[in-house]
């Protein structure tokens, strides 16, 4: 890579480990739900957050990180876990799902195109929306099939208790981002032409 | 605070190799998850309590700081004390709480201890630098992954986080001043707290990038350089080796 490059690489790259910094400290920030193995974190809202924040490109990079963390046997995890046995326990399926989450949210609020501010908001809640599903959809057959759980089982223990937490975040996540974004898009944009010369 | 700082020692752990540590780190860990029975754990507590001791580091202050971890580790256990099920103990104020449950709970919150020490004493060990070096290795024979980017990122993910939990430690007391936790709404609370929060940790951030770009940083630097692997730090590794053996057996 020249190094010419660099500046707006530098910037995503010290940013994608700022947003696994806050999925990390998020993961901490969490509530055991006496139901099942899979608790309340807000890690999921800075995952929604990273994918708002950094799109499709480098935010799976930032989530990737720290998988790769907590597989290395760190404590990151929620709860001060750590181990890939964590990562192909129980909860790993959501584990796994906030990339797809991250992902897909970041491909749809990159690639869909929205004139107004309020087609933004309503964009962004779409695209969490579906990235919330897909976690979802991933995490509560893998709870099933490593738990052996019966289905209604897993949903009680992988589903229900969530869906009030999953709409508090996202809301926030989209205010966060209405307020935040508008100016973090632009410095990104500012720090990429100065060297495209390159 | 103490906890996950690097402080300076000559211990064989110390001037250990950073590969073959990242190596004991993951097998250790991989046994704390594996552990099912009290032999399991009393096994694995000796070896990181060895360890604890063989590292010199500072024990008062590590265990002063462990009060940060109290309330989580309390929360696991009395979590898991309800919510196991089993036969109730008779007499017990509280109707659900069972013996399994309290056994369960207290075999999570000593995994959960265990798991701190031996972070604590990885991180008090490892300088970031050979942490950073250990990891751009490890990812040296991996195709299409920046083994240098990753390496940076580790790092910075690491210098981070400090940043970004003193922020939050200065929003809140300056909002407490403030008089904003009287405020009845918590969704408002919570607003004022993280939206001038992030934007503030945004702009640390930026201070740093630009401080990176002022020195003229690249990824094109020299290679990670390693010191000859001593007979020592094979002998830790074949110890976590025998650890984890032990422990399927």
């Amino acid at each position: 890579m020249s190094p010419n490059s660099n500046s707006s690489n530098l910037r995503m790259t010290v940013y994608a480990a700022l947003f696994t910094a806050f999925i990390i400290i998020g993961g901490y920030i969490s509530v055991p739900v006496p139901v099942g193995p899979v608790p309340i974190v807000l890690a999921d809202f800075f995952v929604m957050l990273t994918a708002l924040f950094l799109g499709y490109k480098w935010g799976p990079v930032s989530v990737a990180l720290f998988l790769a963390l907590g597989a290395l046997g760190l404590p990151v995890f929620a709860g001060g876990k750590a181990g890939l046995a964590v990562l192909f326990g129980p909860t790993g399926g959501f584990l796994l799902g906030y990339l797809l989450l991250v992902i897909v949210t970041g491909l749809l609020t990159e690639k869909i195109k929205s004139v107004s501010a309020k087609g933004t908001l309503l964009k962004n809640i779409a695209a969490l929306i579906a990235g919330n599903v897909l976690l979802y959809l991933v995490g509560v057959p893998w709870l099933k099939v490593v738990t052996k759980l019966p289905w209604s089982g897993a949903l009680a223990a992988g589903l229900i208790p969530f869906i009030p937490g999953i709409i508090i975040k996202i809301a926030a996540a989209v205010i966060v981002a209405q307020v935040l974004l508008p100016r973090f898009k632009q410095a990104t944009a500012q720090s990429a032409p100065r060297h495209e010369d390159a | 605070m103490m906890l996950f700082h690097y402080v300076h020692k000559n211990t064989p752990l110390h001037t250990m190799d950073g590969r073959i540590k990242v190596l004991c780190l993951v097998l250790l860990s991989l046994t704390a998850s594996l552990a099912t029975d009290v032999s399991d754990y009393l096994l694995l507590s000796a070896v990181i309590l060895t360890a604890l001791f063989v590292s010199r580091l500072p024990l008062i202050p590590l265990l002063r700081d462990m009060k940060f971890f109290l309330f989580l580790i309390l929360f696991v256990f009395v979590m898991n004390a309800i919510g196991t099920g089993g036969e109730p103990i008779p007499d017990f104020p509280i109707r659900s709480v069972s013996v399994a449950g309290i056994l369960t709970g207290a075999m999570f919150a000593w995994r959960l201890i265990l798991i701190i020490i031996l972070c604590a004493i990885m991180t008090g060990t490892t300088s970031l630098l050979v942490l950073k070096k250990a990891i751009e290795w490890g990812l040296r024979p991996i195709p299409f992954i920046p083994e240098t980017r990753v390496g940076t990122m580790v790092n910075l993910t690491f210098v981070l986080i400090p940043v970004v939990l003193d922020q939050y430690t200065e929003m809140s007391v300056a909002q407490k001043a403030r008089c904003v936790d009287s405020r009845k709404n918590p969704v408002k609370r919570v607003m004022f707290i993280t939206l001038p929060l992030l934007s503030n940790i945004f702009r640390k951030t930026d201070e740093l990038i630009f401080a990176m770009e002022a020195r003229c940083y690249s990824e094109e630097r020299t290679k990670a350089v390693f010191m000859k692997v001593c007979p020592m730090d094979w002998l830790i590794l074949l110890i976590c080796v025998l650890t984890i053996i032990l422990m399927i057996v």
